[in-house]
């Protein structure tokens, strides 16, 4: 499993690529982000949507209140303009992190 | 025991309210999250609670959370300042919206607090805003009563003439007064001269005809020197000539319906055409005008019974209105005027005064006042009702904060511990009132619209119309105040005592002084009584006036207004013919007329005198008169007392305008004022009309009863009857068809109207019934607000007395003894404030009294009943809560000791 902190600095490209692919409420975003880890990340529930929330303030997403199918009332959120560019910029450092990793460990394997 | 699913998430969802960290925005995200994987681990497989827990666990612990939630609350403030250039404003980086934010985030906590105490803020606001509505409206209501006609245009510099003759001071003047007073005085820019008719005009368009009860004869430029807004015409010329007439929209609708209608023909009276030359908005409630007619002043003689004298000889019934210049000044303008005056009246000695506009409806000196005034008394009166209320609200707003405050002090004592001045104190209390006054301030808002949309409709209160920012700066002013009083007193209270004894049970007692209650409860209560009973009182006088005997047969009695001119239809000779006629109906046993109704006769003079009579001073007594026709007293059965009523045997009976004699019938009070054994045959003499007294009749009431039995003489002339009077036969059953019948024969296309005498006495005191209806509105008001004052005191001492009553309860005392032992103590207070309270009420009640010459007794039962009531609200609105402190579990009470 994955540090705290990593953990933490993590969240935001996570949310803003999965609701790259479109609207989506909190209990769905939570169980992508532990299908797509295979229990590598794993948060509490409830630590996920002050990240939400945090995101939205800083303008990077929004949410509306939707009714869904079964009639039950629900958050959805979607990712803005300028969550778009900063998932690029989030990308960009990330790969740049991975690629110095990589570059540093890769020697070692393989030679 | 079975796992209740929805009741395990209910309370699991209590508790994260119960955690400030969550707001109601989270709470319902979270709700919803909860639940959808509640059901996916169900879905799986898993058993409810299995689910639950699961769900429950992988949410995580809700302290970490909460914190979490309330970093991403505050996150935006701590952003970076470099980024606000590169942002819109609309973006939450900004410092503007980040202020925003600490603002509503205040107004949250403060609106959590009030969520928090639910009833006791309920009741608070609930009382603040009744106080503030009630006193609201009295105010402008008073206000607008001292600002009649104040928004025309250049009010300020309008001004009625008075004239004083060293005797009376009248408002009748002189018809040539007011061209002369503009054409010698460059004080003087404009002047114009009104009468107010109140009689009936019969006016037809088409097949619409109506009875009009009030017109205003006016010169011309009437809409030029009183800027009342036109909807079609122009107020320079709005009565261009002698047949031209100016209608309300109301009429306008009335008559032509939907359109212009200028141009149209308005028949009025008896074949006069008048062409609609204007038409006016209707005048507002806050105008001393009254009316949908304006008509040339030249032709008043053709349509009424007024006569205008056109020379100086002497007043005629005419309203003299003039625009002063800019810094005249009036008592300058009288010295100056009398000079003038002597001139024109042969060295009769005469003084003008100028009377402002806006006094003209609050001053009742003046002799021959046309219009309806309210005594400044009753406004006083009014204004002070409405501070008492406002006082009495704000009072117990301030208490019940405190009393809710006391409940919490031991967060306040963790709040000292955390180092918190007295500054902070007072601001996190300042800002809980100001929420609870902003929210008052809006339920009064919607308490006033309900007032005029919907009370002032269905019992005919009064309208307000009259706005003025002053006044609402005035209330908002003593809210500020309240409100910073209810902010202060617990924070510097609470910052003054050890913070030790904040965390100790009792410390309730430090932050009021008990023995303020009790005075405070009985001065209210007081209050409360002296209210109810004056109510009472009024009820009790008004059904005496309304109901007591008149001294004539006042059921069987119609009047039919006597709509047209002398000479024509049935007024004058015809009469007779009618009369009889309508004598041939079963239902009617007799018919007559007379000058006014015999509910609201009004018509005064002076100058009566007889022949054995040597006392100048009697020439200055006040006698009531009535032109009456044949068989007058037989219709209202009224009997003779001496001698005869008029006859036509006797031809002299009736007013000679040549001979100037007529014979006069007087009544028991006129022969007291006399003084004479045997009136019959004394030539008795008033107008200079002489003639034989021929008979005396008994009294009976035809004017309102707060005025003594009026000396009065009766005389025969056609030329003053207004009204027919009817009287039927109670045991038949009349048919209106069946007068019209009739009435068609005569009155050609005159309108037929009906009023009932009973309905006639009712409205003569219309007054009696209004402050009668105003003051049980006012009662009410004051029941509830001092019910809410009530309910706060017995917060207060509940929380003073529950360890007592902890106690009581642990040594055996069952509930019912314990709240009768609270009840005994609210049932002392009340006993007291009844006797402190009966005296001044009654004193009150007496010089209200004596305002009537025929009155009500103040009964006991009065006073009795207004302190059992007032017992009954006491102990319903204590019991409440006094129940609560005597059914808890004294563990509760007495666990902390």
């Amino acid at each position: 499993m994955a540090s705290k902190g990593l953990m933490a600095a993590s969240t935001k490209p996570l949310i803003l690529s999965i609701l790259k692919e479109g609207k989506s409420y909190g209990y769905l975003i939570i169980q992508k982000v532990k299908d797509l880890s295979g229990g590598i990340l794993e948060w509490s529930d409830g630590m996920l949507y002050p990240v939400l929330h945090r995101l939205e303030k800083e303008g990077y997403i929004e949410s509306e209140w939707m009714i869904s199918e079964n009639g039950r009332k629900r958050k959805y959120y979607s990712i803005t303009e300028q969550g778009k560019l900063e998932l690029i910029a989030e990308k960009e450092d990330w790969l740049s992190v991975q690629a110095v990793l990589v570059k540093l460990w890769g020697i070692l394997p393989t030679e | 025991m079975m796992f209740e699913l929805e009741s395990e998430i209910q309370n699991w969802i209590k508790g994260l309210r119960s955690n400030p960290s969550f707001e109601d925005g989270d709470i319902e995200e979270i709700e919803i999250h909860i639940r959808d994987s509640i059901e996916s681990n169900i879905y799986k497989g898993s058993s409810p609670e299995e689910s639950f827990n699961n769900a429950t666990a992988s949410f995580g612990q809700l302290d970490l959370a909460g914190d979490e939630f309330i970093k991403s609350r505050t996150a935006s403030m701590k952003m970076p300042k470099k980024d606000v250039l590169a942002h819109n404003y609309s973006s939450p980086n900004n410092p503007i919206t980040s202020q925003l934010v600490i603002v509503s985030n205040k107004v949250k906590i403060a609106l959590r607090t009030i969520r928090q105490n639910k009833v006791l803020s309920f009741i608070n606001i609930l009382g603040m805003a009744i106080g503030l509505a009630a006193s609201g409206i009295i105010l402008t209501f008073v206000h607008q009563e001292y600002n009649f006609d104040s928004r025309l245009k250049g009010a300020e510099k309008i001004c009625r003439i008075i004239e004083d003759d060293g005797e009376t001071e009248s408002v009748y003047t002189y018809a040539p007064l007011a061209e002369a007073l503009k054409d010698e005085f460059p004080e003087i820019e404009a002047s114009i001269r009104l009468s107010f008719y109140y009689g009936f005009l019969a006016c037809r368009a088409g097949d619409n005809s109506y009875n009009e009860r009030s017109a205003v004869f006016a010169d011309p430029h009437f809409f030029d020197f009183f800027s009342f807004p036109l909807a079609y015409g122009n107020p320079e010329n709005c009565l261009p000539d002698r047949n031209s007439v100016a209608i309300s929209e109301s009429a306008a609708s009335k008559y032509f319906g939907i359109g212009n209608p200028l141009g149209s023909q308005l028949g009025i009276g008896h074949g006069l055409v008048f062409t609609v030359t204007a038409v006016y908005k209707n005048f507002p409630v806050n105008s001393n005008f009254r009316g949908d007619l304006i008509l040339p002043l030249e032709c008043i003689s053709d349509l009424t019974q007024v006569w205008i004298e056109p020379s100086w000889n002497y007043e005629s019934d005419i309203h003299t209105f003039v625009l002063l210049s800019e810094g005249a000044n009036k008592t300058t303008l009288t010295k100056n005027t009398s000079q003038f005056l002597t001139r024109h009246l042969d060295n009769k000695r005469v003084e003008l005064h100028f009377q402002p506009l806006s006094d003209i409806h609050t001053n009742e000196q003046y002799q021959w006042e046309a219009n309806p005034q309210i005594s400044i008394r009753i406004l006083m009166i009014l204004s002070l009702v409405a501070f008492l209320i406002l006082g009495v609200s704000s009072i117990n707003f301030l208490f019940l904060y405190i009393g809710i405050v006391s409940q919490r002090t031991t967060g306040i004592g963790l709040k000292k511990v955390f180092g918190a001045s007295r500054k902070i104190l007072f601001w996190e209390y300042f800002k809980e009132v100001t929420a609870l006054m902003f929210c008052s301030l809006i339920a009064a808002t919607g308490i006033t619209s309900l007032y005029l949309e919907v009370l002032v409709p269905t019992f005919s209160l009064p309208d307000l119309v009259h706005t003025d920012l002053s006044l609402l700066f005035i209330l908002l002013l003593i809210l500020v105040v309240v409100n910073l009083l209810a902010g202060t007193y617990p924070s510097l209270i609470l910052s003054s005592k050890k913070t030790l004894s904040l965390f100790q049970a009792r410390s309730d007692a430090y932050l009021f002084r008990y023995s303020a209650l009790p005075a405070l409860s009985v001065m209210q209560f007081a209050l409360l009584i002296s209210l109810i009973s004056f109510n009472l009182l009024l009820h009790k006088q008004t059904r005496f006036l309304t109901t007591r005997d008149t001294g004539y047969a006042r059921e069987e009695l119609i009047t039919i207004p006597m709509n047209m001119p002398l000479g024509h239809g049935i007024h004058g000779e015809g009469f007779g013919t009618f009369a009889q006629e309508m004598k041939n109906l079963t239902a009617i046993e007799q018919v007559s007329a007379s000058f006014s109704s015999p509910a609201s006769a009004n018509t005064n003079t002076d100058g009566v005198t007889w022949k054995s009579q040597q006392d100048e001073r009697k020439l200055r007594v006040i006698w009531g008169w009535e032109s009456i026709s044949y068989d007058y007293f037989e219709t209202l059965g009224v009997n003779m007392l001496h001698g005869r009523d008029f006859d036509p045997g006797f031809q002299q009976d009736a007013v000679s305008w040549e001979t100037r004699e007529c014979a006069y019938i007087i009544n028991e009070s006129g022969l007291r004022e006399m003084g004479m054994d045997d009136p019959i045959g004394e030539t008795f003499s008033v107008w200079g009309f002489e003639g034989p007294i021929v008979g005396v009749v008994e009294d009976y009431h035809s004017r309102s009863m707060q005025s003594e039995m009026q000396p009065m003489f009766y005389i025969l002339d056609p030329t003053f009857w207004n009204e027919i009077v009817v009287r039927l036969n109670p045991d038949k059953d009349v048919r209106a068809a069946d007068i019209h019948k009739v009435w068609k024969q005569f009155g050609d296309d005159y309108p037929l109207e009906i009023n009932f005498v009973d309905d006639q006495i009712r409205a003569l005191y219309a007054r009696e019934q209004g402050l009668t209806k105003v003051l049980t509105l006012f009662s009410l008001l004051t029941v509830l607000i001092i019910g809410i004052g009530l309910i706060t005191l017995s917060v207060l001492s509940f929380n003073k007395r529950k360890k007592e009553i902890g106690i009581h309860k642990v040594n055996g005392a069952t509930s019912t003894e314990i709240l009768r032992m609270l009840n005994i103590q609210y049932t002392r207070y009340v006993l007291l404030s009844f006797l402190l309270a009966i005296l001044p009420a009654w004193y009150f009640m007496q010089r209200w009294l004596a305002n009537y010459a025929y009155k009500t007794k103040i009964s006991w039962w009065i006073f009795f009943a207004a302190g059992s009531v007032t017992l009954l609200i006491v102990l319903v609105t204590t019991s409440w809560k006094s129940w609560q402190a005597a059914s808890k579990n004294p563990v509760e009470s007495l666990r902390l000791e």
